[in-house]
């Protein structure tokens, strides 16, 4: 999904940030499953995007030292996220209550690593 | 606005008094939209509002129904000691017309203010404010129901003039289900109409929103009507992406920075007035201001402003535009270009609306990006490195005047000065000539 100025008011599904909310509504049946499988789409394809910057980013010898841990920060977020979409999945096609818990739990403590990185 | 001439003024005295509707219905709109600006018409509404004869007061209310969307504090302050008044006069006319002129102030002021009067002691002023509830669609719900189980007739007689305008919603089924019950035998001919459906005219209250045109018409003006830009702000509240839309595409043609100094003042909307408070503050701060100083006001504006996530793609542009002129050297420059990559990477998949927005020129935010890319090819501190840095640097300059839409450009050419001072001061001390 692009974000274009029409998303004054209301922003529809936007990052991870909001997956949590989306998720506990899910669990306690206020959003459909189809909504998350949607919301799931968007930001699979997100996270391709960025992790593939990520990847391609180019860090001077310089500055390595300084960068590096920041790299290695945003890829552990990442790859918890890349977590996040899995348990999802198992939510979304085997009906797993339990992953859609850890989904969540994974997303409150991404939080502060988000926190940490900005 | 012209300043009213003594034959002027005289001849606005004698009209807004005239018995012939056709003069002085007109010449009390044109009083309103003078006594924004001029004292003299201020005062001439002011003797209108508190003359004896009740007509005449009337007449002073349709004027300060014009005045109301641009000056509200002072109309809401005025209209609330006249409803203090009409507390020990009851006059329901004016009382009705006073409520009207509550209607025409911006939401936050006229809404609220109604909704205190709904439990007000005196039954008047409650039946007054019942009465002008259709002037507004988004009360909370049950307000309609809570409203009808008042105690009092003339209250539940206002309210059921006033459910005539409102969409049939469950708030108003169940409002109409207990007035119903009560069965007073004064609301019965009212319930009647109701059912029949016959409904008195919408009055239109508020003045049209600018047109595209006119938009820029009035980003021309050094001293634009407080009336337009009321009408612009309307534009605003009605389609707020357009509205910045239309006024980003003028600006960068016409200026308008008196146009903006006014809207961050009249925006009823919070996050929209610190926008333009922002733009303003972006477009006339002090030529001579260093970079990080210029880019910490416009910040400050920002912050002082609402939570609000529309403002959040802005924020992160400022800040990111602050950071910027903070590098002292050109590894620092270097730091920041890949720490800004890292952070719109992970913002972009973690809350892309602190990244995208109305707020933000969407080619703003590119420029950033490829001022974090400039930096990464710059391999050592070597006096060609630095050298070529500077003549991409200065291209690129050249390209932002043609590519970004202000006020963005001007933090992003702030960015690009300081830097190129910061290069050269760099450049002189590896020549030996400048380490100071």
């Amino acid at each position: 999904m692009h974000y274009t100025e029409t998303n004054f008011v209301h922003l529809g599904p936007s990052g991870f940030a909001t997956f949590a909310n989306a998720l506990r509504e899910a669990r306690c049946g206020k959003l459909d499953r189809r909504v998350v499988q949607n919301y799931q789409d968007t930001l699979a394809e997100r996270l391709e995007t960025s992790k593939s910057r990520l990847q391609h980013l180019h860090i001077p010898n310089s500055v390595k030292s300084t960068i590096s841990p920041l790299v290695k920060s945003a890829e552990s977020l990442f790859e918890k996220l890349g977590t996040v979409l899995d348990l999802v999945d198992e939510y979304l096609y085997e009906g797993s209550g339990d992953a859609l818990e850890e989904a969540i739990s994974l997303l409150d403590l991404a939080q502060s690593q988000v926190k940490f990185a900005a | 606005m012209p300043t009213l001439s003594p034959q002027e003024r005289d001849s606005l005295h004698r009209e807004v008094r005239d018995r012939d509707p056709n003069i002085w219905e007109p010449a009390c709109q044109r009083l309103g939209q003078l006594a924004a600006t001029e004292q003299a018409a201020y005062t001439t509404l002011c003797d209108l509002l508190l003359s004896a004869v009740p007509e005449l007061r009337l007449r002073g209310l349709v004027s300060l129904r014009t005045l109301a969307p641009v000056q509200p504090e002072k109309v809401l302050s005025f209209l609330t000691d006249r409803v203090d008044e009409a507390r020990i006069t009851y006059d329901p006319v004016i009382l009705d017309a006073i409520f009207f002129v509550f209607a025409a102030l911006p939401n936050q002021f006229g809404q609220n203010a109604v909704s205190d009067y709904l439990s007000d002691d005196a039954d008047v002023v409650r039946a007054a404010a019942a009465a002008a509830l259709p002037f507004w669609s988004d009360w909370p719900q049950g307000t309609l129901s809570k409203v009808a189980a008042d105690s009092s007739s003339l209250v539940r007689a206002g309210l059921l003039t006033a459910l005539a305008h409102f969409q049939d919603s469950d708030d108003r089924r169940t409002a109409l289900s207990t007035l119903e019950k009560a069965c007073d035998p004064n609301l019965k001919a009212l319930l009647e109409e109701l059912r029949e459906g016959s409904t008195a005219p919408t009055a239109n209250l508020w003045p049209e929103p600018l047109e595209d045109d006119q938009v820029q018409l009035l980003l021309q003006l050094d001293d634009p009507s407080p009336i337009d830009v009321g009408r612009l702000e309307l534009l605003l509240d009605s389609d707020p992406a357009l509205g910045i839309a239309l006024i980003r595409r003028d600006l960068n043609e016409f200026g308008g920075v008196v146009v903006l100094e006014h809207l961050a003042h009249l925006c009823r909307d919070k996050s929209l007035g610190t926008l333009f408070h922002a733009w303003h503050t972006a477009l006339t701060a002090p030529e001579d201001l260093a970079a990080d100083e210029y880019l910490l006001l416009v910040l400050g504006v920002l912050e002082s402003g609402p939570e609000e996530i529309f403002l959040s793609p802005l924020k992160e542009f400022v800040k990111a535009c602050y950071n910027a002129v903070e590098c002292e050297d050109s590894k620092s420059l270097l730091t920041w270009c890949c720490t800004q990559q890292v952070k719109t990477a992970t913002l972009a998949v973690w809350d892309p609306s602190a990244l995208e927005g109305a707020s933000l020129a969407p080619e703003a935010q590119e420029w950033l990006n490829r001022l974090t890319k400039i930096g990464a090819d710059f391999q050592s501190m070597s006096l060609f490195q630095l050298s070529h840095l500077s003549q991409e640097l200065a291209r690129t300059a050249d390209q932002l005047t043609q590519g970004c839409p202000r006020p963005e450009r001007d933090l992003l050419m702030a960015v690009l000065a300081n830097w190129d001072n910061l290069l050269e001061h760099e450049s002189d001390t590896l020549m030996g000539g400048g380490a100071s």
